[in-house]
């Protein structure tokens, strides 16, 4: 079953083939979830919800053919709040020592002679650090394969600034990587 | 960055993106993804912590801890609708003994249900209320003091009469909601109150438009006037928020 039938099929109440977008998604938010959050924890709680107000609101959406962007657009502003939810718990309760690296392991692997599993992790390490503004356009478009104007409405941004952005991830990765062989 | 280079970047990317998964197996996911759906009545919306291993009575007991913020939601919502009618002066107090005795017993039965959580409440004078928890482990929130702060929104171009909302939250918690502003416009609002000297709350708000840049203040409120919390400007015209609001006795 295609995107657009399933989606349609949901709308009309058909719990079961509400169950084809989650197949064809769930992955992909996971792993959006998780390079917003740097948690497992977080991002299997925000996978969840966003299918849950997903299913929630099927009705509501009209283009049949957008649903990869109205999801992603869900996760995206759970993620926001929750990393927001997280600065605002900084602020009071860890006045001083934090780096403000929410990933889970903080350990900075040398890299030379990295397999390409580890290179995988020093990446996805670096991604943390990287702002929440420019990580998400780097995980939607260079990882998700999203492109630029569907970043846009998902992030609801200007295309010109979703480049921009882009433009400067790139070079942001470029700095941190260069020693990547 | 050369093209060799820039295509090895690309792929560790996307083998670092596809590495992600689950600590434990893509399926269990999906499995919890099906029972968040499924047992949505129970949990949409409200419970954002809870793992798949929970058990039918704690879901059980939620429920009841939902009815009950419910009850009180009510409780309040009548109390409001009949000051608002008769356009009660500010200056009292926002609500009255019995009526805050009724709500701190009923959140601290809710509390108990709810065990690490510590539940929240908003009602508007329109009768629309949400509800919500935060969980302790991550905000510490001091869950034996209450707080009503009572919110007054001056949102340009809608018959210029402020809209109110009341919210119930305990010290030091998080509440987090969203307000239609105008036309496609939302305004998120994040607040934290405490207890500060001679019994004054003090409340940190963020309010966010839709994705923009998110805004902070911190001010001290009275409990008998409205004191101003937040100006956002939305769509050129400025959105004031206002707010006072009262400590309830220790539940």
């Amino acid at each position: 079953m295609d995107e657009i039938t399933a989606v349609k099929a949901s709308q009309a109440s058909n719990r079961d083939d509400f169950g084809v977008l989650i197949d064809q998604h769930y992955k992909n938010i996971y792993r959006f979830a998780y390079h917003c959050t740097g948690n497992h924890q977080d991002a299997d709680d925000i996978c969840q919800e966003t299918f849950l107000r997903a299913f929630d609101r099927i009705g509501q959406l009209k283009n049949h053919d957008s649903f990869r962007e109205w999801i992603f657009k869900i996760a995206s502003n759970l993620s926001k709040k929750h990393i927001k939810k997280i600065r605002l718990n900084k602020n009071f309760t860890e006045k001083s020592g934090s780096s403000g690296n929410l990933y889970e392991n903080n350990d900075i692997l040398p890299l030379e002679n990295l397999t390409q599993k580890e290179k995988a992790s020093f990446i996805r390490q670096q991604l943390q650090e990287m702002s929440e503004r420019l990580r998400m356009v780097t995980v939607l478009v260079l990882m998700e394969g999203l492109a630029q104007k569907e970043a846009s409405k998902i992030l609801n941004r200007s295309e010109p600034s979703i480049s921009r952005d882009l433009n400067e991830a790139k070079q942001w990765l470029q700095s941190r990587l260069r020693n990547l062989k | 960055m050369d093209t060799n280079k820039k295509d090895e970047l690309n792929d560790i990317l996307k083998e670092a993106h596809e590495k992600i998964q689950p600590r434990d197996s893509w399926q269990a996911l999906r499995n919890r993804i099906d029972e968040r759906i499924n047992n949505k009545n129970t949990s949409s919306g409200l419970i954002t912590k809870l793992n798949g291993n929970i058990s039918f009575w704690r879901r059980a007991a939620l429920a009841a801890a939902a009815c009950l913020v419910i009850t009180s939601a009510l409780l309040i919502c009548v109390i409001f609708d009949n000051k608002h009618q008769s356009n009660f002066p500010y200056k009292d107090n926002l609500l009255a003994q019995n009526q805050l005795e009724n709500l701190s017993e009923a959140f601290s039965h809710v509390q108990d249900l709810f065990e690490q959580n510590c539940p929240w409440m908003i009602i508007s004078a329109a009768g629309k209320g949400e509800l919500g928890d935060e969980n302790q482990k991550i905000i510490a929130a001091d869950n034996k003091k209450l707080i009503v702060l009572r919110l007054a929104v001056n949102i340009p171009n809608e018959n210029n009469a402020p809209q109110y909302f009341d919210v119930v939250t305990f010290e030091n918690q998080l509440v987090t909601f969203d307000m239609p502003v105008t036309g496609d416009t939302n305004m998120n609002l994040t607040l934290k109150s405490a207890i500060v000297k001679n019994n004054m709350i003090e409340v940190e708000i963020y309010t966010q438009l839709n994705s923009g840049v998110p805004t902070n203040n911190i001010v001290t409120i009275a409990n008998d006037s409205f004191k101003t919390l937040a100006r956002v400007k939305a769509n050129g015209s400025w959105i004031n928020i206002n707010a006072t609001g009262q400590s309830l006795s220790n539940i």
